[in-house]
């Protein structure tokens, strides 16, 4: 089935399209929905109302970007909601010191689960809008235009908002885990 | 092209979308600039790595069972799509609200501009010149009109029973009545009046 026949059987209401957009799209939306919430359950969740939202406006759906940019918009929408809810429960910042200290702290190099922790830490400390651009770009390896398109935004404040958020990481990542090659951060603050 | 105007474009440059003037000039641009070399291979590695660490860290996630089968069940449970006259329908309920307010509130508006438009051109209405010849439009003259108003007015009278003042209240209808002459004089209305106990 390809993707006209599915959104056409999606807005027939055909059960079997549903199993197959959710076993095509299904885990990639939710990869992307754990990067942009760090947190497994959340994405779990943030998914199945991605879906639910989807197949309510699957009628509304004009064919005009692929399926799963589709659900991919409304599960940034979502999640955007998911962090306005969190940023309204009392916000403890000695605590979140606390959280974030094994990140800073840690020396040597980092193994496989520390580096992940490290990363979804300094991930969860940037500002939505800055994490959103980062995962489009660097998980969903959208090319700026692209991202620029999904986001309702210029090219120029897509590559403004890269620039910070990587400035951001830079200044959050431990050293070990190296991401910005041999040299690179020093060489980059000189820039 | 200068530093800053590669810089402009460096991601555009990494992901090969510039186009083949600017990329011509970005490339002339690189092969002179140390620090923007570096830039460019910085941003290749960052790209690399990040993407392979997201990836590392979300590549063993898969959708719940349970998830699967909440979304399957929504979806038997999804109603049919709108029909055109339930999306009407809806529309109108939606918009019969504010409709209902705004509709008198528009009436009363249109209402209070035509009385106000309309007493200016009473008071501009064309009269007889000094020379006693009337204008055009002034030579047919509106016929009189018969106005009569009523109302009725309270009134009080005490009168003492003992140690007792006891009040009586009974109703005056004052009636008055006149002719009014378009362009002319006001009349002096007649009055009437009727007494009546409550």
């Amino acid at each position: 089935m390809n993707e006209e026949q599915l959104v056409a059987a999606l807005q027939g209401q055909d059960p079997g399209a549903v199993q197959e957009l959710v076993n095509a799209c299904g885990d990639r939306l939710l990869r992307s929905a754990y990067c942009l919430c760090g947190n497994e359950t959340e994405a779990q969740d943030l998914v199945q109302d991605t879906f639910l939202q989807a197949l309510r406006s699957v009628h509304r759906f004009q064919g005009r970007s692929t399926v799963y940019t589709w659900l991919h918009a409304i599960l940034l929408n979502l999640t955007r909601h998911y962090h306005r809810d969190r940023q309204r429960m009392v916000y403890d910042d000695e605590l979140a010191g606390r959280e974030a200290a094994p990140a800073d702290e840690s020396p040597g190099s980092l193994d496989t689960g520390a580096a992940a922790s490290a990363l979804r830490e300094a991930l969860h400390r940037l500002s939505p809008a800055h994490r959103e651009v980062i995962i489009l770009r660097y998980y969903e390896d959208l090319k700026i235009h692209e991202i620029a398109g999904h986001l309702g935004l210029s090219a120029g404040t897509v590559k403004s908002r890269l620039h910070y958020a990587i400035g951001e990481l830079q200044k959050i990542l431990p050293a070990e885990l190296n991401l910005f090659g041999a040299g690179g951060t020093e060489e980059m603050q000189r820039k | 092209m200068n530093c800053r105007q590669f810089q402009d474009c460096l991601y555009e440059y990494v992901e090969g979308t510039l186009s083949a003037t600017t990329q011509a000039g970005a490339d002339r641009h690189l092969a002179a600039c140390h620090s923007c070399r570096v830039a460019v291979q910085q941003e290749q590695q960052f790209a690399q790595n990040l993407s392979a660490r997201l990836r590392q860290d979300a590549e063993t996630l898969t959708l719940r069972p349970e998830v699967r089968q909440a979304i399957l069940r929504a979806a038997r449970r999804q109603p049919a799509p709108l029909g055109m006259l339930e999306f009407l329908a809806g529309l109108w309920n939606r918009f019969a609200r504010p409709m209902a307010i705004a509709v008198p509130l528009l009436l009363v508006v249109m209402v209070l501009v035509i009385w106000h438009f309309s007493g200016t051109r009473i008071h501009e209405m064309p009269t007889a010149r000094a020379d006693g010849r009337h204008p055009p439009s002034a030579l047919s003259t509106p016929p009189a009109v018969s106005i009569q108003i009523s109302c009725r007015r309270p009134a009080y009278q005490f009168r003492r029973e003992g140690n007792w003042v006891v009040d009586t209240l009974s109703c005056q209808t004052v009636v008055a009545s006149g002719t009014v002459q378009p362009g002319g004089q006001p009349p002096i209305p007649k009055q009437t009046a009727t007494k009546m106990p409550l």
